[in-house]
């Protein structure tokens, strides 16, 4: 099943400009969908991650539109998942 | 949806009902609802590129009474995204700018301008002095006082914001859906006063943040409560995407103590290894 990543415009210079993403093969679960993300992309470590590895708190993963804190957090399955949104934190007023 | 304040209806002038006239014809809407909205009261925290379309839609829109708090003078860069501020008041302030912009759309509109951007220790006072809150800030320190402000009088919230080409917004109800800490419990780093921004988009949110007001108000239609809509204009996404309360949220466990209720238990670890 291919899986959809979309990204939010301040994440975006981290991934060459790119707003989407298509994965061919699904990862396991989100902590390995960020992990591969930021294996591929290595500028978005800081985006997502704190310096220890932590997701970073105003980062929301959302798994077909449910954030994965309210599934089973960063090891929520992606077996069946079609889309991802990654949510962070704006203030733009 | 009940009332969200226990004042009497107003009545309406016929001048009102000439110039709501086309609204009041909204389904589920009408008279009722332009009473309810002549009753409200507002507040805008920042009337900037997203709360000074705010102002001037619920202005437009025949709310009775806004409260407007934002300090500091107009400045050249403003004028690209900020409508209630021109040309001929740069170097006045801005709030100066904006009671009048909105008096020209509705003189019969109740204003109270404070020359001051929100911060803790004026927050609460703010927020006691109104029906709701539309937090239009551009700085996290300012969106979490008046967060933690409404949370603790209870009083509902629109969280609207933009970056760049992209707007996220939804409604906070206290007690009952998440508040702008169970979402992003900490600012980020990175986030900086200035910021890319085009004034359509900044006013998409805006607009969708009024009509949330409006919707609140009055009890028309489904809130954005409980979800979060993600707009990315860039290429015309949209996403509503369902949000919880956080058990550990330092704010809703605060009302939560105060009110007796329980918040959710959904709390996760957040540790990535590499792969």
């Amino acid at each position: 099943m291919s899986l959809t990543i979309h990204l939010p415009a301040n994440l975006q210079p981290a991934t060459d400009g790119q707003a989407t993403i298509s994965l061919d093969t699904n990862p396991a679960t989100v902590a390995d969908l960020i992990a591969s993300l930021v294996a591929r992309f290595p500028d978005l470590r800081p985006l997502l991650l704190t310096s220890d590895g932590m997701l970073l708190s105003h980062v929301n993963v959302f798994v077909d539109g449910r954030s994965h804190r309210d599934i089973d957090g960063l090891q929520t399955s992606l077996a069946d998942a079609r889309e991802i949104v990654f949510l962070t934190a704006l203030a733009g007023g | 949806m009940s009332d969200l304040n226990p004042m009497p209806l107003p009545d309406l002038t016929d001048e009102e009902r000439a110039t709501y006239e086309w609204q009041m014809w909204v389904p589920g809407f009408g008279e009722l609802g332009q009473r309810k909205l002549k009753r409200a009261s507002v507040l805008v925290s920042r009337i900037g590129g997203v709360g000074g379309l705010v102002a001037y839609q619920l202005a437009a829109a025949g709310v009775g009474r806004l409260v407007l708090a934002h300090a500091g003078n107009v400045k050249p860069s403003d004028l690209n995204r900020q409508l209630l501020m021109t040309h001929d008041q740069v170097g006045k302030p801005r709030i100066d700018s904006a009671v009048r912009r909105l008096r020209e759309l509705n003189p019969r509109l109740q204003i109270r301008g404070v020359a001051e951007n929100v911060h803790p220790g004026n927050a609460r006072a703010l927020v006691e002095d109104v029906d709701l809150v539309v937090d239009c800030a551009p700085l996290f320190e300012e969106r979490f006082a008046m967060n933690d402000a409404a949370v603790q009088l209870r009083k509902p919230m629109v969280e609207c914001a933009m970056y760049d080409m992209e707007a996220q917004i939804t409604t906070i109800v206290p007690g009952q859906t998440p508040c702008l800490r169970c979402l992003h419990p900490e600012a980020p780093r990175t986030w900086t006063r200035q910021f890319p921004v085009f004034g359509a988009v900044s006013g998409v949110v805006a607009c969708l943040a009024a009509v949330e007001a409006i919707k609140m108000l009055t009890g028309i239609g489904q809130p954005l409560t409980g979800r979060i809509l993600k707009c990315d204009l860039r290429n015309m996404n949209f996403f509503s995407l369902q949000i919880s309360r956080r058990a550990d949220c330092p704010t809703c466990m605060v009302q939560s103590q105060e009110s007796s209720d329980s918040p959710p238990s959904n709390c996760h670890s957040d540790s990535i290894s590499d792969a």
